[in-house]
């Protein structure tokens, strides 16, 4: 985001009016001045894992708010710390930002979309000018130089995006990791096409659930409880309810906390089939 | 274009990249801080 940090410094600029502008102004473009700084020697690129991911933004925001805390010695110090924080949500509307590491880069990418990113960043200025002048700017004076700050604003984000404009990079907004993750690893083949998927992926239940016993079920063995081998079947709960349900076929409903099992209620339901691994002899007990 | 992008911050090389970054970094400091400056003399 470029001028929209700007926004971000008169929004804050309004909370706490004795923090002067030009270190707020600073600490809202903090990552990137720091960026920029680091850049001339090794390339700016490079250096972005140090200001701009997860960790390094909180530890140049900390170390901003505190020289602003030591060396300013005025109020504010966590506005400071706001503004610096701030510019990775800011981000992450215009560009991918990453987390913790390079794998994980996540944002909108709207510099790759520059009518949009022109925008969203001027109705962002537009709206902190505005809030910016009810604050502080009180005669017409004042609410000119707003508009001229307000105006010179959105031309450099113009000139900005006409440069992006240029660059006819495809757009490509990403949430999460590009790397793709089957849900059955076990069984099917990365290189198995969606067509074949997708069918899969609706019947994994049933399927896997009714197999005799000789393949690994994709959750787990289950040798010891024959019982969750069987498949399931709709069935209704009981007479006069129309809810319809997927039960396994002996339905007997699955026991979610065997150590709370008693007597009554679950184990009952099970009536005399296949013992329960938490069923154990008592020696004494038998012995009579 | 060159000059356009090189003060966009966008040049090809990674050294002019960075002073074109610079630039585009001080220019809404001094936009601001000018504005600022004027409506706080006249509050």
């Amino acid at each position: 985001m470029y001028v929209g940090h700007v926004a971000v410094a008169l929004a804050l600029k309004t909370r706490e009016p004795r923090v002067p502008m030009v270190p707020l102004i600073l600490a809202c473009y903090g990552p990137d001045w720091l960026e920029t700084f680091l850049g001339f020697w090794h390339g700016r690129a490079e250096m972005a894992p140090y200001t701009h991911y997860l960790p390094g933004l909180f530890a140049g925001a900390l170390a901003a708010a505190a020289i602003y805390v030591i060396v300013v010695r005025r109020p504010g110090g966590w506005i400071i710390l706001s503004g610096w924080l701030l510019h990775w949500p800011a981000d992450f509307f215009t560009a991918h930002k990453g987390l913790l590491s390079p794998a994980d880069r996540v944002g909108l990418d709207l510099y790759d979309l520059p009518p949009a990113d022109f925008v969203l960043e001027s109705v962002i200025v537009l709206i902190c000018c505005a809030w910016y002048a009810r604050t502080f700017a009180h005669s017409p004076i004042q609410r000119r130089w707003v508009i001229i700050m307000a105006a010179a604003l959105v031309g450099l984000q113009a000139m900005l995006d006409y440069g992006l404009s240029q660059d006819d990079a495809p757009w490509n907004p990403s949430l999460a990791s590009h790397e793709w993750r089957p849900h059955l690893t076990s069984r099917v083949p990365r290189a198995a096409g969606t067509a074949a998927r997708m069918p899969l992926a609706l019947v994994a239940v049933t399927s896997t659930t009714s197999h005799d016993g000789q393949q690994p079920s994709a959750w787990g063995d289950h040798a010891d409880l024959p019982h969750v081998r069987k498949g399931k079947v709709l069935h209704a709960g009981s007479a006069g309810v129309r809810i319809v349900r997927p039960v396994r076929q002996h339905r007997i409903s699955n026991v979610r906390y065997p150590d709370r099992v008693r007597r009554g209620g679950h184990r009952r339901a099970r009536g005399a089939g296949p013992q329960h691994v938490v069923r154990r002899r008592v020696a004494r007990y038998h012995a009579r | 274009m060159e000059t356009l992008l090189q003060i966009l911050g966008m040049a090809k090389d990674w050294s002019a990249r960075a002073r074109g970054f610079a630039f585009l970094l001080l220019l809404p400091l001094i936009i601001v801080g000018v504005a600022d400056w004027r409506i706080r003399r006249r509050r």
